[in-house]
């Protein structure tokens, strides 16, 4: 195998690494705050992906203003569903909220698939971003060099906004003690609903991201949430820097997986996080539980 | 918050599914006869059977004047939801209250479920919809025919027709389930007699959602053939990916197991691959006749095959009954095997006694771009015509055990 091979091959899983790392930073963010496992978050991603392909059908959206917009949209719609619903779960049981937010995947994704049908909708790569790009040891799809881009500039603005701005340390005091920063005079409400949000917002963006790639069905968050779930699980419950980094990387791995042993390739990642549970259980970025 | 909570919860989360079931029984030689269509009415296959099977069976069911022996002819949908165990369960049920015959059956784990239901209750199961060789090879029975296509039959069609054009090197995309392993050893065979070989085949998991590296390897090798031998939404995403990192251009793409309402997903995605199916709306005047009945039915839309031969097996099923004057399975079963037949879905067609394989011609076809097509849906190009002695397995390699 040629250098040049491996090389191109590195950069796919960097382009399907961009994929996991934005949804498990969503996951993150949303855990990191509302103490809930978001099971819902591979409907949203789905929902940003339909967002994108009925934005161009009726309202002739292109895709540059679906990245903006489909995510504003999935967001609120993911906000209605944490003030009006998720809210009621504050403090139960954990099982209780991705019990409830499994339920709300199943309504979700079937309501999609009466409107839509099963089988997917086309999105097809922008014009101006298909073809391939010469990276001077090879040629390599342009559309696919923009998603890592992407994905690596949100996850920095992501990293930088949670653990590095003023906004952020508000959000992280509110999880540590909401009742200390409520004397303080924040409304912890409106930042939770608003992290939620944010969180929602990031799942969509990779719906988006994957329209064009990616069959635009109902069922298209199903395979996805899984391998994220494990990456969120082996970066650490919570951890921002754990989700982006072990997104990449897991995705490098499962690339170099399907070169050398495809029947592997798709196991690789729970068998990294079985590894991860029994030396490290609380992640490799993740601390471990105080209480 | 413990993690391992939260982790034997997401467990739990996963296992959240389980079918019901329940089986009184009647039977009277006045009451009607139900024919259970036996499908999937909301999941992925929905478009290319679901609403529309039923619509043709009841179809046929009016052409043939509503009664057969003096009985009403009821159908009956039922949504097996792609599981074995649901589909089992609910045809069990319809046998029991007066079903004597089950058509459909897409895919192919309900087609096997199905199959050792009529088996075990002597009734007669037509599958249309399932595609694998099994039902006619290894879980053969007396009460079950295999009627529009399998495995055997597209590599046989689609592989030899693009052997023989001289396309010697094959790269397979093959998921990694029973349908992918024999569709793969079924082309093998099947290309074989021209000198052409896979010199590569990529197995990965069903549900795979980036084949990005496949197609690399896939470009890297300089195959002249990319078979991408998978079924839904793998397909879509692999045939994705295949345009992508533009293989398109450099290799013929052929697609192993394709129905007409799939062009729907992408029309642009699919132009100028090749598939091979047992029937197309727009081939011939009789095909054309019937499909404007079932458009008229169906807000406009244009039948797949497995739509059109739900339609000719449920025909040809009532005939046979009105034939020997009965519904019994046995005297049915008698009255069919060996009978040859022609009609607007199957030509020059076999009820083949010795392994319930209903064979017929097969045909392959070029999917046109939208500019090239003259009327909704009319997205094929007949490419060529594969006898049916040919496409479908000879009865000489039957692995059918024969046993009845």
């Amino acid at each position: 195998m040629s250098m040049d091979y491996i090389a191109s091959q590195l950069f796919n899983g960097l382009a399907s690494g961009a994929f996991y790392a934005l949804l498990a930073l969503g996951l993150s963010v949303i855990f990191g705050t509302l103490r809930i496992i978001n099971f819902a978050h591979g409907a949203m991603y789905m929902l940003g992906a339909f967002a994108t392909y009925y934005g161009a059908q009726y309202l002739h959206l292109n895709f540059f203003v679906a990245l903006i917009l489909a995510p504003l949209v999935v967001a609120l719609l993911g906000m209605l569903f944490e003030a009006l619903l998720l809210r009621r779960l504050q403090g139960a049981d954990p099982v209780y909220g991705l019990l409830f937010t499994f339920a709300a995947t199943l309504v979700v994704v079937n309501l999609v698939r009466l409107v839509a049908g099963a089988m997917g909708s086309p999105y097809n790569i922008p014009d101006a971003l298909s073809g391939a790009t010469n990276l001077g040891f090879t040629l390599y799809p342009t559309y696919k060099l923009f998603v890592i881009v992407v994905s690596v500039i949100v996850c920095g603005l992501i990293w930088w906004f949670v653990e590095r701005s003023m906004t952020g340390a508000r959000i992280r005091a509110a999880t540590e003690n909401p009742v200390l920063v409520r004397a303080l005079g924040i409304n912890t409400r409106r930042l939770v609903t608003l992290t939620f949000g944010l969180g929602v917002a990031i799942a969509a963006l990779a719906g988006v991201l994957a329209a064009p790639t990616t069959n635009v069905a109902p069922s298209m968050g199903d395979d996805i949430i899984i391998y994220t779930f494990a990456i969120v699980v082996i970066g650490g419950l919570g951890s921002i820097t754990g989700s982006i980094l072990m997104g990449f990387a897991l995705g490098v791995l499962q690339t170099l997986g399907a070169v050398y042993y495809p029947p592997i390739a798709t196991t690789l990642i729970f068998i990294v996080m079985v590894a991860v549970i029994a030396l490290r259980p609380s992640g490799l970025f993740g601390r471990p539980e105080l209480s | 918050m413990r993690l391992s909570r939260i982790v034997s919860a997401t467990c739990a989360a996963i296992l959240l599914c389980a079918p019901l079931s329940a089986a009184p029984a009647t039977a009277a030689d006045t009451a009607p006869i139900h024919i259970a269509v036996i499908t999937d009415m909301s999941g992925v296959y929905a478009s290319i059977s679901g609403q529309g099977a039923v619509e043709a069976t009841k179809m046929a069911v009016e052409d043939f004047g509503g009664k057969v022996l003096g009985r009403e002819i009821i159908v009956d949908t039922v949504d097996h939801q792609n599981s074995g165990p649901t589909a089992e369960a609910k045809a069990r049920e319809e046998f029991d209250n007066g079903a004597e015959l089950a058509v459909d059956l897409t895919n192919s784990a309900t087609a096997l479920a199905v199959a050792a239901v009529a088996k075990d209750k002597h009734k007669i199961a037509i599958v249309s919809g399932g595609g694998t060789s099994a039902l006619t090879g290894a879980n053969c029975n007396k009460y079950t025919y295999h009627y529009a296509y399998d495995t055997y039959a597209l590599a046989h069609s689609e592989g030899v027709s693009v052997a023989k054009t001289g396309l010697k090197t094959w790269y397979g995309i093959v998921p990694d389930y029973a349908f992918g392993k024999s569709m793969l050893s079924d082309f093998t065979d099947a290309i074989a007699p021209f000198g052409a070989t896979f010199v590569h085949a990529d197995t990965m998991p069903l549900g795979t959602t980036d084949f990005s590296s496949y197609m690399l390897a896939a470009k890297n090798a300089h195959p002249q053939v990319l078979a991408l031998l998978n079924a839904g939404a793998d397909t879509v995403n692999s045939m994705k990916a295949a345009k992508e990192f533009g293989l398109d251009k450099q290799m013929k793409i052929v697609v192993g197991l394709f129905f007409l309402p799939q062009v729907d997903t992408d029309p642009s995605l699919w132009a100028g691959a090749k598939v091979a199916d047992s029937w197309y709306w727009n081939q011939t005047p009789e095909a054309r006749k019937w499909a404007d009945r079932y458009s008229a039915r169906m807000n406009g839309a244009r039948p797949g095959s497995i739509q059109a031969a739900d339609y000719s097996s449920t025909m040809q099923w009532l005939k046979a009954v009105k034939a020997v004057g009965s519904v019994d399975a046995d005297k049915v079963v008698a009255y069919l095997d060996g009978r040859k037949f022609s009609d607007f879905y199957a030509q020059n067609a076999e009820w083949r006694a010795r392994d319930h394989s209903v064979v017929h011609d097969m045909y392959v076809y070029d999917i046109l771009p939208q500019s090239q097509v003259k009327e909704k849906d009319a997205w094929y190009k007949l490419v060529d015509t594969i006898p049916a002695s040919q496409a479908f397995r000879p009865v000489a390699t039957s692995t059918c055990d024969k046993t009845w």
